[in-house]
């Protein structure tokens, strides 16, 4: 089972997306925008962050990129709400393992950590 | 959003119209009705608001099976994410269809009488230069007719004839 770090600035989402990887065995730990999400990430090193783009302080793509810089083995999945052509386009060529464009699908979630952790 | 929240909903209404800014408060019918929004300004290629606005008495109803309370914390948070994902789908539509770059700020999430709300709005236009503006309004019914709701974009940077040219 994988530590997976949630970010997102919606309270809201994170609790929904919690629910369904703790529900399939999984650890979360948790992050509300781009710039604490780097900062969970140095200090847990999870083994997946799925992450939001459109966040305060920092946005999803940025802190993607930052992270890659500290890490180049991160695994990040992109859940956002954002899923026009040219924002996927930048965020697969930015590193992202997977886009996953809300809402979600219970199964689409786990099938994308099966995919990166196993 | 029939898909987060579990029930169906159809658009019932798509129009497109021009109005003064003054206008606004009462686009949406009495302006003394108290409403939960989720407000977001529009970045990129097409700068506008994009509001989606929801009755306080309905959407109790709505949010109550996703996190057991229809007001607070949480359930801000869920009006706001449900705005962010519908109001997001509308701009993916635009920005693909068009080649074009829009996307949404966090959602700030209000509960006020819409002619509150919408002259608020009104009033950063005007201060803005904009007298007179288009506003895309689409109304979104739940099936049992419990719930309407509406999404308004008002663009900055076009006029209606551009949009409707643009088409």
């Amino acid at each position: 089972m994988a530590l997976v770090l949630v970010v997102d600035d919606a309270a809201f989402m994170r609790m929904r997306l919690k629910n369904v990887l703790v529900q399939d065995g999984h650890e979360v730990i948790e992050a509300g925008n781009g710039v604490e999400a780097i900062e969970m990430y140095r200090q847990h090193r999870p083994d997946l962050v799925m992450m939001d783009i459109t966040m305060p302080e920092m946005d999803g793509i940025t802190a993607l990129k930052k992270i890659l810089q500290d890490d180049p083995s991160a695994k990040i999945v992109i859940c956002s709400a954002l899923g026009q052509e040219s924002t996927v386009i930048e965020a697969i060529k930015s590193g992202a393992k997977d886009f996953i464009v809300k809402p979600f699908q219970p199964e689409r979630i786990l099938d994308a950590v099966k995919k990166q952790v196993g | 959003m029939s898909e987060l929240v579990e029930k169906r909903f159809k658009i019932t209404e798509v129009s497109m119209t021009q109005h003064e800014a003054e206008e606004l408060p009462n686009l949406l019918g009495d302006a003394s009705t108290p409403v939960c929004a989720s407000f977001f300004q529009v970045r990129g290629e097409l700068p506008g608001f994009l509001l989606l606005v929801m009755p306080v008495h309905e959407v109790a109803a709505l949010l109550e099976p996703l996190v057991g309370q229809g007001e607070g914390e949480m359930a801000d948070s869920a009006i706001g994410e449900i705005g962010n994902i519908v109001g997001s789908a509308f701009l993916n539509h635009i920005a693909d269809h068009y080649h074009i770059y829009a996307a949404p700020t966090p959602p700030q999430v209000f509960r006020d009488m819409i002619g509150a709300l919408m002259g608020s709005l009104a009033a950063v236009l005007v201060s803005g230069g904009k007298l007179e503006v288009p506003v895309v309004r689409t109304q979104l019914t739940q099936n049992e007719g419990v719930l309407s709701a509406f999404l308004l974009w008002i663009p900055e940077s076009f006029s209606l004839d551009e949009l409707r040219q643009s088409k």
